[in-house]
């Protein structure tokens, strides 16, 4: 019965291959160790296992129960590894292969195992908490127990893991100085990192640290639960630096070990056997690191490193050190939100008396509530006496046999860090449900942004300006001649005069075009956008939110003269009712002159006498009246015509006006919707889906216990 | 403990007295001498045959305590006026530091130079459950601390003296700031940060013990009396156990004694028998590495404790160290000399790294206010480039501006000069015309939201800057938390008394809440991102002003080319305009409208103006325009100037200050 450590790696080689040859669900006795300590080739079995695939681990170990088996009985050299199963545990596949098996078949049967593995990982159900012992938080364990109702618990713990990588992708996207903490980031990253690598490993372990002060009692009450002197104890300070592990069980579990990194040389194993007591810590792993807060000890990283990747954390304090900040702030106090994998012993209990352990369990209880560690039972125990352990070894029972400390440390995890996210869900307190993107965007403030627009385009002015030069060029057409003579020849007109009259040109040429838009006004009215939407949200959103507003603000002005000027209609268009206008004023205008001219014909031969003989059309002086009439007729239905045409053409010129303001307004509309509001959108789409994924990888903790803490 | 006693200058050896006076008859004359603000006891020298040979040294040992006093007091007063109101990394520590210079100076210095005949305090200090309490009152001899297995036992701090020496340790003498109850013989639990003082004839006169909180349990007001009482002290009695001897925590206790040189006595207690001697060598040697080996080492057995007591022979080797220092003169003097001595030693290069503290806060100060002024310098460059280039020609004002040349209104306002009398006929014909008006204020608009945005833009970049450096991010954080907070309604007393408070807690931190709430706009920090509110309106008015200046250029000088000039006037109010657009655009060759045709009518500016005069009108209007606008800007960049004063005033001769009073320190000792 005496323990004995692992044989060096040469002689043990070929037990460590014999495991394969189990069969499924068999339970092997260790061979005639009748219970007590073996050391089967456990630790180079388990390191050739991990040397050829990485991850595989025993499925669903239960059946595969590695035993040391007599070395001639191993068909499998070399192979043992790829046999594991999944929960069925058959365990054949290695049969008959011979030494020969290929690497790259093995690779591929440990994919294939590693992939089976996670699978019964995520659907076996087991990756809630423990169940509900009388010892551990009960809060969301007692139902646990059947297969039916944990499988939803299971698929929730893997959609919050990916719901939690996509909140990450859409950080980091974010991140910076007001955007999502970067620390924050990586930690989340970590926590999914580390989540993953637990997954792919044996889910039939369980790893159990013992951690504490030094001087707590860590290794003894270690080597009272190992049952053997594994990890040296002594009296002066600190004793033990490196972790040691003790395996209950061991197949399957080196790739665990090595990804804890225990080093070899600190590895024991305890064989599982039925009875004796100890058949239920089939599948522990029990860890005991070194100090935490010794000269030595605190300043490595080892211990966080452990606690970090433990599925069950026991924090061995004394009653010397069991108020020491250095354990409660740098741990207990940060993993508040683990209290289903945690507990507390108070070791050393036999230094006090009964009413002694009583105040001091007391004083502990008080300071883990204040904590916010209401759930973390409390043991005493006393390594010396032994007292104590028994219990301690129920509840590790316990929470190995459940097989769902893993799982329930990744939830508190992820948890936890997913409750520091929620600072950038904002206004969750108001808002019920989730809002839809586009009614965030208040109602106004889409009609004032291109009201805005509008008016840093000057559509107004622009149209003005049309309508003036509207007027200007039908007045070329359709305006009196005799009226624009007249003032001519009376020098109203200084242009020509000063000889400027080439600026006339040049003055025409600016008449009109697209106007484009100040940049200054555009950039003002999307900022005061932005501003209207993100009142409400909170600190990186209303950032990404008011950038996206102004993403494309530099392209806008561009687009806004691009769409007036295919809004305004060609410049020189002259429209047909004009000519016809200019066509009868030319003919009035003619009238005119033919009238004129008849006056002076009459005046001459009629009233005259200049010449004779001729028609009395002309001769007669009673002519010069129905010249007279002709010309102010002629005159007076031009100026009328003129004065109508005019009118009409400013008329229209107003319809047109109203027409192509509306053009441009309906145009502006788009631009305003495509370059500012869809961008808008398009980010509290995002945030949306942030608030979603925030909603599932926190389901958990709303559904359950509060996590108010983070 | 080093040689460093012997470098000691005579002038800080304490009570220079006679060797063979007792404990008790020395009293008096310390008494006396503190009167006289005398240091070492020296005006009862002569009583003592003995000591003739200090007795030369006495002249010179009262000048020189007389001079430290006044050093230590002017350097306090320089310490004290050090303000850190801008954030740094490391800002906490330096407070800390700043905090316990302060103290040292209070609590320990000058008391012990103006009182030298006081008992010599020890601090008994160490980790919780080393059983501090229980060695305290198997010395004394009665329970005068409560001791138990709760961790933290001691909440509040228990001083154990002979009933002779407490008058030394009464409010107004020792550690002032800490209110204190008395108690005689039981042990009787104070409340929380009381200082209890028992009494008891038990204690050796000559010295006094004094129990401190833990230094290193969940508590953190523990550690940080802890601290205090340790500046406060001239011995350290350090309490550890068996089991924690190798905790971090005690060696940084134990590394921050020896750096400063302070006189200690350690404890090993509750080593357990078996293990006796295995332990204390694993400890002397790692004293021994740790550079402490020199340090007095007591070893305390577990032993079965009855009434809080160790057995008196377990305690006895204390005691009688203790004992031994209260009456022995000469190691009373060692004690004290060393660790007066050890602190001062590291003022050395404690004193001029805070004085560098202080000339740092005075460069980040001037950081702060230089990155809100480079942002809207920056601002400003960018405007002037916006008024250069032509880019405010688009929009409303080219729309404007085309419908007023285009329309022919500008031309209709030329007037042709036919004569003296027709000219003043010809200026009443020429009113202004409605589309002047629409340029006009199209124009202001244009250039008033270009102000606006650009002034967004400058804030929104100061904001970043200070966000992006340890001491604006501070700036902003406490000053949206003033701003939460709210001013305090109730007038100027509750005003200077929080400003007082603030003060005080924070650590040189003068500036009140109330200063900085106001500083800021309404809506809090956020807001400082922004333009203020009512810029839009200034900046009207601004271009405004410009424009009438224009108008006023216009119509007093003969700008237009003498050539036109002969034959033609123009209505001053339209060309004006045309002279705006002319500076706005002027010259910037790449404002096409369309089929390159340019916005700006050049022909017409240069016929009108001529290119030469064109070019100094323009840019004397556009330096008009940059001035007025930099006012604006320069008011936008007080309001974060506003907020760095806000915080308090920075004395810029502090750090010289510092290192002068450090200076007359040294040349004191």
């Amino acid at each position: 019965m005496s323990p004995r450590r692992h044989a060096p790696p040469g002689e043990s080689a070929e037990a460590g291959a014999g495991v394969a040859v189990v069969p499924s669900g068999q339970a092997v006795p260790a061979g005639g160790d009748g219970g007590g300590y073996s050391a089967p080739a456990f630790r180079d079995g388990s390191e050739a296992a991990a040397a050829t695939k990485p991850g595989s681990g025993n499925g669903g170990g239960k059946g595969a129960l590695p035993s040391q088996m007599p070395s001639g009985t191993q068909r499998s050299r070399g192979k043992a590894d790829a046999a594991t199963g999944s929960g069925s545990g058959t365990v054949s596949a290695a049969a008959g292969d011979g030494e020969a098996a290929s690497a790259p078949a093995g690779r591929h049967a440990a994919k294939t195992a590693a992939k089976t593995d996670a699978t019964t990982v995520v659907k076996s159900g087991a990756m809630t908490a423990w169940p509900g012992s009388g010892a551990f938080a009960a809060s969301r364990t007692a139902t646990a127990t059947a297969e039916g109702t944990s499988a939803g618990q299971s698929t929730g713990l893997s959609a919050q893991l990916m719901a939690l990588a996509r909140m990450i992708q859409i950080g980091t996207a974010r991140s910076g100085r007001d955007g999502f903490s970067k620390k924050l980031l990586s930690q989340a990253e970590d926590v999914l990192g580390r989540a993953g690598e637990r997954m792919r490993l044996s889910s039939a372990h369980t790893v159990v640290v013992l951690a504490g002060g030094t001087g707590s009692g860590k290794s003894s009450l270690f080597n009272r639960l190992a049952g053997a002197e594994f990890s040296t104890v002594g009296v002066t300070r600190p004793i033990t630096r490196d972790a040691h592990a003790c395996i209950w069980d061991d197949a399957g579990s080196g790739a665990l070990l090595k990804w804890l990194g225990v080093p070899q040389r600190n590895r024991y194993s305890r064989a599982s056997a039925l009875g004796g007591g100890e058949s239920g810590l089939a599948g522990l792993v029990l860890l005991d690191l070194p100090d935490h807060d010794s000269v030595m000890g605190h300043a490595t990283g080892q211990v966080d490193r452990l606690v970090s990747l433990a599925d069950v954390m026991i924090w061995v304090l004394d009653p010397q050190k069991y108020a020491d900040a250095a354990v409660h702030q740098r741990f207990l106090i940060p993993l508040a939100g683990h209290s289903d994998v945690q507990a507390v012993v108070l070791n050393q209990a036999d230094l006090l008396t009964a009413a002694q352990v009583d105040d001091c369990v007391g004083d502990l209880r008080r300071l883990l509530d204040a904590e916010d560690l209401h759930d973390v039972p409390i043991l005493v125990t006393s390594a010396v006496t032994g007292s104590g352990l028994d219990e301690l070894r129920r509840l590790l029972a316990e929470g190995v046999a459940a097989r769902q400390a893993a799982a329930a440390r990744i939830s508190a995890d992820v948890e936890t860090v997913v409750a520091r996210f929620a600072r950038y869900t904002g206004e969750t307190a108001g808002s019920g449900g989730a809002v839809d993107a586009a009614q965030r965007i208040p109602s106004g403030s889409t009609g004032k942004l291109v009201d805005q627009f509008y008016a840093a385009a000057g559509v107004n002015a622009v149209c003005d300006a049309l309508r003036s030069a509207r007027e200007l060029r039908a007045a070329d057409f359709a305006g009196w001649p005799a009226a624009w003579l007249v003032q001519r020849f009376a020098g109203r007109d200084p242009l020509r005069k000063v000889r400027l009259g080439l600026l006339w040109n040049d003055l025409r040429a600016v008449s009109s075009g697209p106007a484009g838009a100040q940049q200054a006004a555009i950039d003002n009215a999307l900022t005061e956008f932005g501003d209207s939407v993100t009142e409400s949200l909170v600190k990186p959103w209303s950032q990404t939110v008011r950038a996206a507003a102004r993403s494309r603000a530099d392209a806008v002005p561009a687009a806004v003269g691009e769409a007036i000027g295919m809004a305004l209609p060609p410049e020189d268009s002259v429209e047909r009712w004009w000519r016809l206008a200019g066509l009868a004023q030319g003919v009035l205008l003619g009238a005119t002159a033919i009238a004129l001219a008849w006056f002076a014909a009459v005046l001459a031969f009629g009233v005259l006498k200049v010449a004779g003989g001729l028609p009395g059309l002309l001769s007669d002086p009673l002519s010069l009246v129905w010249a007279v009439l002709l010309g102010s007729v002629a005159l007076g239905l031009g100026a009328v015509t003129a004065s109508a045409s005019m009118r009409r053409v400013k008329k229209q010129a107003l319809a047109e006006k109203a027409q192509i303001s509306a053009d441009i307004r309906k145009r502006i509309e788009d631009i305003a919707r495509e370059m500012a509001v869809v961008p808008v959108e398009q980010e509290l789409f995002e945030f949306d889906r942030y608030r979603e994924e925030y909603a599932v990888a926190a389901k958990e903790a709303s559904g359950g216990r509060s996590l108010s803490t983070g | 403990m080093k040689e460093g006693q012997e470098a000691v200058p005579a002038s800080l050896r304490w009570g220079g007295a006679d060797d063979g006076a007792a404990g008790s008859e020395a009293q008096p004359t310390a008494v006396r001498a503190m009167a006289d603000g005398v240091v070492g006891g020296g005006a009862t020298a002569g009583a003592g045959g003995a000591a003739a040979g200090k007795d030369a040294e006495t002249p010179h040992v009262r000048v020189d305590a007389r001079k430290i006093q006044a050093a230590l007091t002017e350097l306090r007063e320089a310490v004290a006026r050090v303000s850190l109101l801008f954030d740094f990394a490391g800002i906490e520590a330096t407070r800390a530091e700043r905090q316990q210079l302060i103290s040292q100076i209070d609590d320990y210095l000058l008391p012990r130079l103006r009182q030298s005949g006081a008992p010599i305090l020890i601090a008994m200090v160490g980790s919780t459950g080393a059983g501090k309490s229980t060695l305290l009152n198997s010395i004394v001899g009665s329970p005068v601390s409560a001791t138990g297995i709760r961790r933290p036992t001691t909440n509040s701090p228990v001083l154990a003296c002979h009933p002779d020496d407490e008058k030394w340790f009464a409010e107004n003498v020792f550690l002032p700031t800490l209110p204190r109850v008395r108690q005689q013989g039981l042990a009787m639990p104070g409340r929380d940060g009381l200082l209890v003082l028992a009494t008891s004839e038990g204690m050796p006169p000559g010295v006094a013990l004094l129990d401190t909180p833990d230094i290193d349990s969940v508590v953190a007001a523990h550690r940080q009396f802890a601290r205090q009482f340790l500046d406060a002290s001239d011995l350290w009695l350090f309490v550890t156990t068996a089991r924690r001897y190798a905790d971090a925590v005690v060696w940084e206790m134990l590394k921050d004694a020896r750096e400063r040189g302070a006189s200690l006595g350690i404890v090993l207690s509750r080593v357990p028998q078996a293990a006796g001697e295995q332990l204390s060598a694993h400890f002397d040697a790692m004293l021994a590495a740790n550079g402490l080996g020199g340090a007095q080492r007591f070893v305390i057995q577990e032993t079965t404790i009855t009434d809080a007591r160790l057995p008196v022979e377990v305690s006895a080797p204390v005691r009688s160290w203790l004992t031994d220092t209260a009456q022995r003169e000469e190691r009373r003097t060692a004690i004290l000399t060393q660790t007066m001595s050890g602190v001062l030693d590291t003022f050395e290069t404690r004193i001029p790294a805070l004085a560098e503290h202080a000339q740092m806060q005075v460069a980040l100060r001037d950081e702060l206010v230089s990155a809100a002024q480079a942002a809207y310098q920056a601002g400003l460059a960018e405007f002037d480039e916006a008024i250069r280039n032509g880019s405010l020609l688009r929009g409303e004002v080219l729309a404007r501006w085309q419908e007023f040349a285009g329309a022919g209104d500008l031309l209709r306002t030329l007037e042709i000069r036919k004569g003296r009398q027709d000219k003043r006929k010809s200026r009443r014909h020429a009113g202004a015309p409605v589309r002047t008006g629409a340029l006009k204020s199209a124009l202001r608009s244009g250039i008033e939201a270009l102000v606006v945005s650009l002034a967004d833009r400058s804030a929104e970049d100061a904001m970043e800057r200070w966000q992006a450096s340890p001491p604006g991010a501070g700036l902003l954080m406490r000053a949206q938390e003033a701003y939460e907070t709210g001013v305090p309604a109730g007038g100027e007393l509750a005003y200077s008394s929080l400003r007082k408070w603030e003060g005080e807690l924070n650590w040189g931190f003068p500036g009140g809440q109330a200063e900085i709430a106001a500083a800021l706009p309404s809506g809090g920090a956020q807001p400082l991102g922004r333009s203020s509110d009512d810029l839009a309106a200034r900046a009207g008015r601004a271009v405004a002003a410009w424009q009438e200046h224009l108008l006023r250029l216009v119509q007093t000088e003969n700008i237009t080319k003498r050539s036109i000039a002969r034959v033609a006037s123009f209505d001053p109010e339209a060309l004006a305009m045309v002279l705006t657009i002319g500076v706005l655009g002027y010259g910037a060759s790449d404002l096409v409208v369309s089929e390159g045709a340019s916005a700006v009518p050049q022909q017409l500016l240069t016929s009108l103006f001529g290119a030469g005069l064109m070019r100094d009108i323009g840019g004397q209007a556009r330096q008009d325009l940059h001035e007025r606008i930099g006012v604006l800007y320069s008011e936008e960049a007080l309001r974060f100037k506003a907020l760095v004063d806000a915080v308090g005033s920075l004395d810029e001769g502090l750090a010289a200050d510092l290192y002068q009073a450090s200076y007359s320190l040294e040349s004191a000792r």
